[in-house]
């Protein structure tokens, strides 16, 4: 039986960037809020210092920081005819645990998505046609404009003090920013990062071809920076230790150094780790959710009643914890019906790597994950697909974030991948190479989703979810044709030689490629296709909110952590000004 | 004071040879420019504690000769040091930081009286750990394990003397040290109480200094980068118009409700837009 806790106003699955960012909207609102995490608590001091913190093996390898794959984890297929196995490994893409979520080791790249990218079926039908979308891609308007989330973009970037250079301002153009983003109400909080070497020969080519070179936003900051919440973020010392680690400087913008000391010390929060949320729990009429059922750290089981549910955790145990709840219907790819775990999408990379000769140092070892500079001329729908016969895009940029001496081993093609003549290639090249990263988008499409495992459950006994995706043949001709103009830039900035080939079938999910997982919980004005309304609110059980982004009807082609924080701001704000004032659905179809 | 210079600098001659950061041939004394520093810091730069000055033995050639370019533009300010690093040329300045990089004095006698148990884990503390709520990541993030520097842009910190590391931390604190590309040491000092300052200072001044580095290693792991081919462009937002240390403020979406304080109640000091709310 159950140990029954006293009830709380609301309920926060997840204490991550998405929980700590609803927690302090809803205490600041005056409510009681209870989060709960099912990792360790982590602060910048003690746990993220140095050296420890550097070391490659146990962050990079071993990867202490992601989520314990003995205890919980995912299982894959390519296709529905297939049998899943579980990833015990994890590789292609890195779900953090505790405090902080995946922010803590994220690298910092901080973008906003177009309209054209809110707007997608519409924008693309309006401007190629309707029968330019083929049958089974099932991409779908958000519901939502850029316009309508500008504010909260603004808001977002405020509070993490991302640096960067404005390409627009409410319409006037500015020179030196992305002269493709829309209109933004204001300049980025603090300026951008240095520009490495290796990104400066990228804009001089990428411009001598005729493109509109930009600096990376970035949230590791160039500068110190006092939020709007009072806390204060340190300058970046570009120590290249970013992605897969805790930041040691109070540099890197989390949940740690930008709101957590703020929310741990306001009487209505209480935080507790340890616990494993098993279920939402609804009442007889499935049309409110009562709290949840979580294990604590000595395996208790416990109720927690809440009047409202705010699901935040990982995009995939988004997915996962409504479909463990039944709230939803889930999704079948035979009949196309259902929502839940519908229109996963991931994110269509592909890289070029630049030699040069041993007179260019390149100095891969002095970045942060989010500095260097690229291009979005080829992003969204920044160019015209007419001819192409494919949807979506990607930046290209010289946005190296590290040259780690574990992982980062340039060496030529016909270097023998281990010996003494591979060792010899890695010295000749290690300082001499630079890498164009392709960072593309993903379409979603009929055959893609998520669902629960039939026969591998977690170390609570619950079903893992399933994940059932292969490359669109649609994102494979995007990354060809723009991994084609990757390779032209590269051979632009003078390289003795530019190597790289597009991103092929089959995805191969032992490979990192990015931890962007999109979709499966999809937002939307039409409940036929969305899980949640416009708001992030469940349009079955309507005092439950989903926030992340497993929101995504689709993957951009920049990376997806901005818009969340958006997104975030957006959904607290129609809990808060909207929802609370008269609880209910938010949207009436 | 020139003749006393002129006495110390008689005595150079009989010191170990020096290596020459080039490679080439060891010069059998200090240049010439180096002869200037020894009255205060010593033929081996072993400093002079008890009269104020620093060990400046075995720090890299490049932390030495940009403190004195600093002390020469005034982004570090002291008035016995920026005349005499005003009167250096730059190749003066490198040749002087050569001969004390190269130098391996011996490291100072435990002179300084044994400091308190408490003040001891509070410096030990905020050396190898940090303080979260302070904002302060530990000392050896940069300065290595042991206080022992990262060459050559970090300087060792191990036995330094308490009095300069106390005045150093607050010259970051008062401003008058801002030679610090990325305002680090700025913010970490000015997180500092000055209980805390004597309790870090203290801590270093009981540890060993490290050797100098080895040549070849300080030769090649200046910063400088070879030019790129063909003219790279500087950085488009080199001259950014903001303030280089920036307080936000909200002006997007409102904030959802009551105050924007931290913890929910009461007014943020950083916040007095009024937009916001």
């Amino acid at each position: 039986m159950a140990t029954r806790r006293a009830e709380a106003d609301a309920v926060l699955l997840g204490v991550g960037m998405v929980g700590a960012m609803v927690g302090r909207e809803l205490t600041r609102a005056g409510l009681k809020v209870v989060g709960l995490e099912r990792g360790e608590p982590q602060f910048t001091v003690p746990d993220f210092q140095g050296p420890h913190m550097h070391d490659e093996l146990r962050y990079s390898v071993r990867k202490a920081l992601m989520q314990d794959t003995a205890k919980e984890t995912f299982t894959f297929r390519h296709a529905a005819n297939e049998t899943a196995l579980p990833i015990r490994r994890l590789a292609s893409f890195l779900p953090g645990t505790g405090l902080g979520g995946s922010l803590v080791h994220w690298n910092g790249q901080t973008y906003r998505f177009q309209d054209s990218d809110f707007r997608l079926r519409t924008h693309t039908t309006e401007r190629y046609g309707k029968n330019f979308i083929p049958a089974d891609v099932t991409i779908q308007d958000w519901g939502v404009t850029a316009a309508e989330l500008e504010p909260y973009f603004d808001r977002f970037e405020y509070l993490m003090g991302t640096s960067g250079k404005a390409g627009n301002i409410k319409g006037r153009k500015i020179a030196g920013g992305n002269p493709f983003e829309d209109p933004r109400s204001r300049e980025y909080p603090t300026p951008p990062q240095k520009e490495p070497y290796g990104s400066a020969m990228f804009r001089k080519a990428a411009s001598s071809l005729g493109y509109h070179p930009f600096p990376q936003p970035s949230c590791n900051l160039s500068q110190p920076y006092t939020n709007p919440e009072g806390q204060e973020l340190k300058t970046c010392t570009f120590c290249g230790f970013c992605e897969r680690y805790g930041c040691e400087h109070f540099a890197k913008s989390t949940a740690q150094t930008t709101l957590l000391p703020a929310l741990l010390s306001d009487p209505n929060f209480e935080l507790r780790t340890g616990c494993q949320v098993v279920k939402i729990n609804v009442d007889n009429t499935q049309k409110t959710a009562t709290g949840v059922t979580y294990i604590g750290a000595n395996g208790e089981e416990i109720e927690q009643p809440a009047k409202l549910v705010i699901v935040g955790m990982f995009a995939l145990n988004n997915v996962r914890m409504l479909l463990l709840s039944k709230i939803g219907q889930p999704y079948d790819p035979a009949s196309g019906s259902g929502v839940v775990g519908r229109n996963y999408a991931y994110q269509t990379t592909s890289s070029v790597q630049v030699f040069y000769d041993e007179s260019v140092n390149i100095n891969p070892f002095m970045r942060s994950g989010a500095n260097g500079t690229l291009i979005a001329d080829f992003v969204s729908d920044n160019f015209d697909h007419g001819p192409l016969a494919f949807i979506g895009g990607a930046y290209i940029g010289e946005v190296m974030t590290h040259g780690r001496p574990i992982e980062f081993h340039p060496t030529p093609p016909g270097t023998p991948s281990w010996g003494s003549a591979w060792k010899k290639a890695v010295l000749q090249h290690y300082n001499h190479t630079t890498v164009l990263n392709i960072h593309g988008s993903s379409t979603a499409i009929r055959q893609n989703y998520l669902d629960l495992d039939p026969t591998y459950k977690d170390a609570w006994g619950q079903p893992l979810l399933r994940m059932t995706f292969d490359f669109p043949d649609n994102d494979i001709k995007m990354s060809a044709y723009l991994t084609d103009k990757a390779l032209e830039i590269g051979k632009a900035m003078g390289g003795q030689q530019v190597v790289g080939s597009p991103r092929k079938g089959p995805y191969n999910i032992t490979q990192y490629q990015t931890t962007h997982n999109t979709g499966g919980t999809v937002m939307g004005t039409d409940p036929s296709t969305s899980v949640v309304n416009r708001y992030l609110q469940s349009w079955d059980v309507p005092n439950v909110f989903v926030i992340g982004a497993s929101n995504y009807p689709q993957n951009a082609s920049y990376n997806p952590t901005g818009t969340l924080g958006a997104l975030a701001y957006w959904a607290a704000d129609a809990i808060v000004t909207k929802y609370l004032k008269s609880p209910g659905p938010l949207m009436h179809i | 004071m020139r003749t006393a210079l002129v006495v110390i600098a008689i005595g150079i001659g009989t010191l170990p040879r020096p290596a020459h950061a080039q490679g080439q041939p060891a010069q059998p004394q200090a240049p010439a420019a180096a002869q200037q520093c020894v009255a205060c810091h010593g033929a081996r730069g072993e400093g002079n504690p008890a009269n104020g000055f620093p060990r400046i033995a075995g720090q890299s050639q490049y932390y030495i000769a940009k403190q004195l370019e600093s002390y020469a533009a005034g982004s570090r300010q002291n008035p016995i040091m920026a005349p005499i690093a005003k009167g250096l040329s730059p190749e003066e300045r490198d040749a002087a930081a050569a001969y004390y990089a190269a130098q391996d004095a011996a490291p100072p006698k435990s002179g300084a009286p044994a400091p308190q148990a408490q003040a001891s884990d509070r410096g030990r503390i905020l050396a190898t750990t940090g303080d979260n709520n302070r904002r302060v990541p530990a000392c050896i993030n940069c300065h290595g394990p042991g206080g022992i520097g990262e060459p050559p842009v970090y300087p060792y910190l191990a036995g330094l003397d308490a009095a300069y590391m106390t005045a150093a931390l607050n010259a970051w604190r008062n401003g008058t040290r801002r030679n610090d590309g990325g305002q680090q040491m700025a913010t970490i000092a000015n997180a500092l109480t000055p209980d805390d300052i004597a309790a870090v200072a203290q801590h270093y001044a009981s540890l060993t200094p490290p050797k100098p580095i080895p040549v070849t290693l300080a030769q090649k792991s200046g910063p400088a980068t070879k030019p790129a081919p063909g003219n790279v462009p500087s950085s488009s937002h080199a001259a950014d118009p903001r303030p280089d240390k920036s307080v936000g403020v909200g002006q997007g979406a409102a904030t959802t409700g009551g105050t924007q304080g931290p913890g929910g109640s009461g007014e943020s000091k950083t916040d007095r837009s009024g937009n916001a709310r």
